[in-house]
Order: C-alpha cells, then structure tokens, then sequence
C-alpha cells in the first residue's frame, strides 16, 4: 500500500498548514539515517490531537500562523510544538524502532537484565 | 415469601473482598458478593498493542477496557484549592487488575511505630501476629524478589525468583551502597515462574494495561475464581452498594444497593456483612449508613469514621547514567516496573526533625515505549536528536514514597447536599499534609539527589519540594482505623466494629497509619486473618 494511502485524512489541517507543520516538525527532529518527524507522520499525529481539543487546536493554529519561523523554546508555540512533536515522534514506529532501538512489549522467554561485570557492585 | 438471609455478603472484589470471598468459602461459608461493575475479559486487554497501534485503533471505534471509574458516573467532592485524585476500579478484581505490583511486608518499626513516637493510636497488632499471614499470601499469590530481611523490610523465605536488575538499576544499587544506602531486590507479585496453575510472566512490560496472561496477583484470578469452583460464592454484577442496614438493636441486617445500570434499589438480608469496597469508598458507605442506632454512620459512636485519612507523599527524579549514555538500547522491560526496591533507613542514625519514614521505587528505569524526558533537554535539530537517542539508554527514575500522618481534620464525610445518579450522598475528601510531611519530603529530596550524584548522574531537572497531588499514590488509608480503645478506633485488630460485630472492614481504612510501604500484601494479610477469625466466631456461634 502507498504510504498515502495508510494515512487517516487530515481533520484540522489545510494542505498548506501541514506542509507548513511538515517543515517545522522536521526542523526539530530531521531526517538523519533514520526518519525524521514528518517521516514518522508526527504532522498528522498533530492534527489528530487538535482535532479533539477546541482550545489546544486554537492555541496551536494562533501560534502557526504568528510564527516567524525563528526557533526560540521561550515563545510558548516553539515549546508547545517541540513537546508534540517528541510525543509524536518517539511514540511511532519509526520514532521507536529505528531510531531508538526500541523492542519492548513483547514475549521474552528469559530475561537476561543487566549482563555486563563492569556494571556490578 | 420467606426472604434469603445469605451467611456472609461481601461488598467490593478488589484484593480485600476477593481475599475474604475466597478464605470463607473454602472453609465453607457461603458467601454473596457484591461487584459495582462486571468481569474485565482477558483475552479483550489491549496488553500487547504497540504505542503505534494505540490511536489507529481507537479511530476505528475499538475500545481498550474501561477499568477506570469515571467521576462523571460517580462524583465526589473536594474543597476548593485541594485537589484529592482518587483512583476507583469497578469491576471485578478491582484495582488489581492494574496494580503496582510491590509487595513488601510491613515491620515492627511500622507496627509500634505510633506507640514509640506518641502520635496518634497504636496499632493492635504487631509484625508476629501478621507474620503467618504474610507467609501464606506470599506462598498463595506468588511474589518474586529478594529474601534478604532487614528491620524495616522483613524478609520472606516464600519468594520466586527474583527477576535479574536491570543495567540502571544494578549502578544504582552500586551508588547506593557507596553513601551507606542500602538498595534491594524488589518484592513484585510477579510470577517469575508457574505458581498455583497461573502461566509465567513473559516480560512484555505493559502489566499496566492489564495481564492478557495472569501472570500477577489480580483477585478475579486468582482468588474469585477459585471461590467460585467451590460452588459457595455467589457473585452479582453491577451491584453498586449505598448502604449497610441495621435491626432495631444496631446490629447490621443486610445492605442497600442500586443496579449500576439500571439504577433498580434493592435490598438483601445477611448475618454478616464485610466491607470491601477500597478505602473511600467503604468509609462512604459506613457515613451514609445513619440509623437511630448510629446517627453518625454504622459503627461509628468513636466519630472516627472518616478521619485520619492518610495516604503518602510522592514525587520523581530522573538521571541519566554516564556508564549507559551512549550505549545500546537494550529491551528493558523485564516484570514492568523497577526489579529494585530502597528499604526506609531514617530510623537508624541520628534523631531526625520529623516523625516517621520513606522509601523508594525505580519504576521506568532503561528503555521506555516514549521518550518523554526529552522534552527537559534544550535544543533543536540533529544535535537534539543526538542528544536523546544518547540519553535514552541511561534514563533511571526515583520515586520516593513517604508515610503521611493519621489526623483527625484530614477525613472523608458524605455530603448530603450533593447525591450521586441514584440519590446517595457522594463522598467529600478533605486532605491535607503538614510541617511533618514537608520535613520528611526535604529529606526524601536529598537522598535522591544523593543517590544520583553518587551515580555521577546528569540530572534532570526538578523542583524541590515539589509533591504528587494527593490521592496519586493510590494508597488510601485510615478511614476505619483498627485499635485496642473501641473510643479511639472503630475496629479490633481482626477488622471487626467495636459498635457492631458483624460487620468487618477489611480494606486499606482499617489501617491505623499508611506507612511508606505498598499496602496491598498487608491488606490480603489482614483480610485472610480478619475472615479466618469471623469463621471461628460462626462456627462458635458468636458472630
């Protein structure tokens, strides 16, 4: 299936506002050699969370539209984004698996723990 | 039509009312009882859906299960400013279904703790009256971890193998030991092994959404259930109990409920009646059962009931670990939750400006499904992203728990202006923490500092002083103190009233103080000594 295609339709977002959330988002967490935020889908992971909260969706389009696309954690939108985004990202498959390495979850016959003789006491 | 009168009813099927159906129908009572929700279904648990599967699923109409009590359905008051979370599950099993899981026997310096420090009553019993409880829950529930004993954490002989430390928490306990603070293994409810016919826990780590497997105590399990094969229990649904009804000379005669969905009010005779429905909730139950034999609630002449409401102080800190930073990601998730447990020490040493202890937890130490903690580190760009993918490894959490005093003005009334869907008075919680506990949360802040930086940790940072809201904890005590002064307390140390004996309360109110410790073991510990001795009453015919 197209990537296009797994994607629910955007509920907040116009076009032009999530090729704009796109840009940003990728600003925080850029593609490397491992997917970056819009890779991970973190723009309509954004626009999910919007859609189920009227005053946040307020917050955050009055912030997108004020921006002057000059990254600074001070101004609440940069904050507001940063935090979403690293929900977003670090919450999907891509986030999780390829670039943290995360394999939890999942059936384990033994746990090992920590293996390693320099780490005892 | 001649009306049932039913041996026992049990209200509530958490761990107490699980633990007190299961203890008298195996010695042959019969038993009713009664559950405010119905059965959580295993095999519909969302345990295995991955962090990614969550929202796709739930846009698609599917439900994980509802165990949490909403406040919409069942509200409850608050004064203004001073917020009280309270966590309810209804449904059977209760909050087990989703529990911490730590399972550590309270000691003798929590026992006589009141008695050598003067505040408030002492409690009835000590640490060799509960011991052969504790020996036979541990035995019955399975709980791993370590055996070693030490004065404020008995050991146990009973326990299941103790699942290996994780890489944090191994150079944690190492950090530890460097400043003389002593950090051991964990006691979890977790089957490391098969036990008692349940399946092995397979360290999937999402214990939290419920056990698709049983691999931990949760008392539709293991205890409803085995009730149930006796043919003895009878368990009805959605039964959502108001009050406990009273003959002419005071002595309970039955309960009140209404059908949860239905709103239906019925009534139902019984000899005994054992109060189970978690701390709050049966302290609501006993204030709205007024009566011209007891006009402040049933069992209730002392006006304890509802006082002394005591839950703990908690907060978190978080570093990272340098030997781990950097390092490869390992599957962290082992018996979900820390393998690794700080015992309270504050009682050794010099004399300290505050009464009473804490501990610790380590929950969410190593690799976790989310990244969260990137949030606290500054920056943007591939230097951010670098920056958490090296930290990810390394992150340890410390969550210190603290005992909140039992006073008279921290208490539960029910609020006769404010009635719930079927027109009982909800239950208003007015809670507040003092000097004692500020001290206290002082010293609980150093010490975790300590620790880390004795890892040579970079941490996180935090704001001293800060608290969890209270109620977060989920560890509700007091409401319906155990004591030997029937003027001071509302039951003897085998959770039965003073005013009224057959009724028992057999859940976290009969506690005299909260402790720092976990109250779920020493609350089945409780409830199996509480039933073992309401069956020898019955059988004797005094009860």
């Amino acid at each position: 299936m197209p990537l296009a295609a797994q994607q629910a339709p955007l509920k907040v977002f116009s076009a032009e506002e999530r090729a704009r959330v796109a840009e940003l988002v990728d600003r925080i967490i850029p593609r490397t050699d491992t997917p970056g935020a819009s890779d991970a889908h973190v723009p309509e992971f954004i626009d999910r969370k919007l859609s189920m909260d009227a005053a946040l969706k307020e917050r955050f389009l009055g912030g997108l539209r004020a921006f002057d696309g000059i990254f600074d954690e001070n101004v609440p939108f940069c904050k507001l984004l940063k935090d979403m985004t690293i929900d977003g990202y670090y919450t999907s498959k891509e986030g999780l698996t390829q670039e943290l390495g995360w394999h939890g979850n999942t059936y384990v016959a033994d746990f090992k723990g920590c293996t390693h003789p320099e780490h005892q006491s | 039509m001649i009306e049932d009168v039913h041996d026992v009813i049990v209200i509530g099927s958490g761990a107490s009312g699980g633990m007190a159906a299961w203890n008298l129908t195996r010695q042959g009572v019969n038993v009713l009882l009664l559950d405010a929700g119905t059965r959580f279904s295993r095999a519909k648990f969302w345990t295995h859906v991955k962090p990614w599967e969550w929202n796709p699923r739930v846009d698609r109409g599917e439900k994980p299960p509802q165990f949490y009590l909403d406040t919409k359905e069942q509200p409850y008051d608050t004064p203004k400013g001073q917020p009280f979370d309270l966590v309810r599950v209804w449904g059977r099993g209760g909050k087990t279904n989703v529990w911490g899981r730590v399972s550590l026997r309270y000691s003798d310096v929590d026992f006589a703790g009141p008695e050598k420090d003067g505040w408030e009553i002492p409690w009835p019993i000590r640490y060799k009256d509960i011991q052969p409880y504790y020996d036979r829950v541990d035995q019955f529930i399975g709980v791993c971890g370590g055996t070693d004993d030490q004065d404020s954490l008995p050991g146990s002989p009973y326990m299941l193998p103790a699942p290996a430390p994780r890489c944090g928490e191994r150079l944690l306990q190492k950090a530890g030991k460097s400043i003389g603070v002593s950090i051991v293994a964990g006691r979890r409810a977790v089957l490391t092994q098969p036990h008692n016919g349940h399946a092995k826990c397979h360290f999937c780590g999402s214990c939290g959404r419920g056990c698709d497997v049983g691999a931990f105590f949760n008392s539709s399990d293991y205890l409803i259930e085995p009730a149930m094969a006796t043919g003895k229990l009878r368990v009805m649904d959605n039964a959502v109990v108001a009050r406990v009804l009273t003959d002419g000379e005071g002595k309970a005669s039955g309960v009140q409920y209404f059908h949860r969905e239905t709103g239906e009010e019925h009534t139902l005779k019984a000899r005994v009646v054992i109060v189970a429905a978690s701390c709050i909730d049966s302290t609501r139950i006993l204030l709205n059962s007024k009566s011209h034999a007891h006009p402040n609630g049933i069992g209730n002449s002392s006006d304890v009931v509802g006082r002394y409401l005591s839950e703990q102080i908690r907060f978190h800190m978080y570093g990272f670990l340098p030997e781990l930073i950097g390092g490869p990601t390992q599957n962290d998730d082992g018996i979900g939750g820390e393998h690794i447990y700080m015992p309270r020490f504050n009682h050794r040493g010099a004399k300290r400006d505050y009464l009473r202890g804490f501990g610790a937890q380590f929950w969410g130490s190593g690799a976790q499904a989310d990244a969260g903690f990137a949030k606290a580190l500054p920056g943007f760009g591939v230097d951010f992203k670098t920056a958490v993918k090296k930290r990810y490894p390394a992150l340890v959490a410390l969550h210190p728990y603290g005992e909140v005093l039992p006073r008279a003005e921290n208490r539960v009334t029910v609020d006769e202006s404010h009635k719930d869907r079927y027109g009982v008075p909800v239950a208003r919680i007015e809670y507040k923490i003092g000097e004692n506990e500020h001290k206290m949360a002082a010293e609980m802040y150093d010490t975790a500092e300590q620790i880390l930086r004795a890892a040579k940790a970079e941490i996180m940072p935090f704001q001293r002083g800060h608290l969890d809201v209270a109620g977060s904890a989920i560890h509700e005590h007091g409401t319906c103190r155990m004591g030997s002064d029937p003027k001071r307390s509302a039951l003897n140390g085998f959770c039965q009233m003073h005013d009224v004996p057959n009724v028992f309360v057999v859940d976290g109110a009969a506690f005299t103080t909260a402790s720092e410790k976990n109250p779920t073991l020493t609350i089945l510990a409780l409830a199996w000594r509480a039933t073992d001795y309401l069956a020898q009453e019955m059988k004797s015919g005094r009860v």
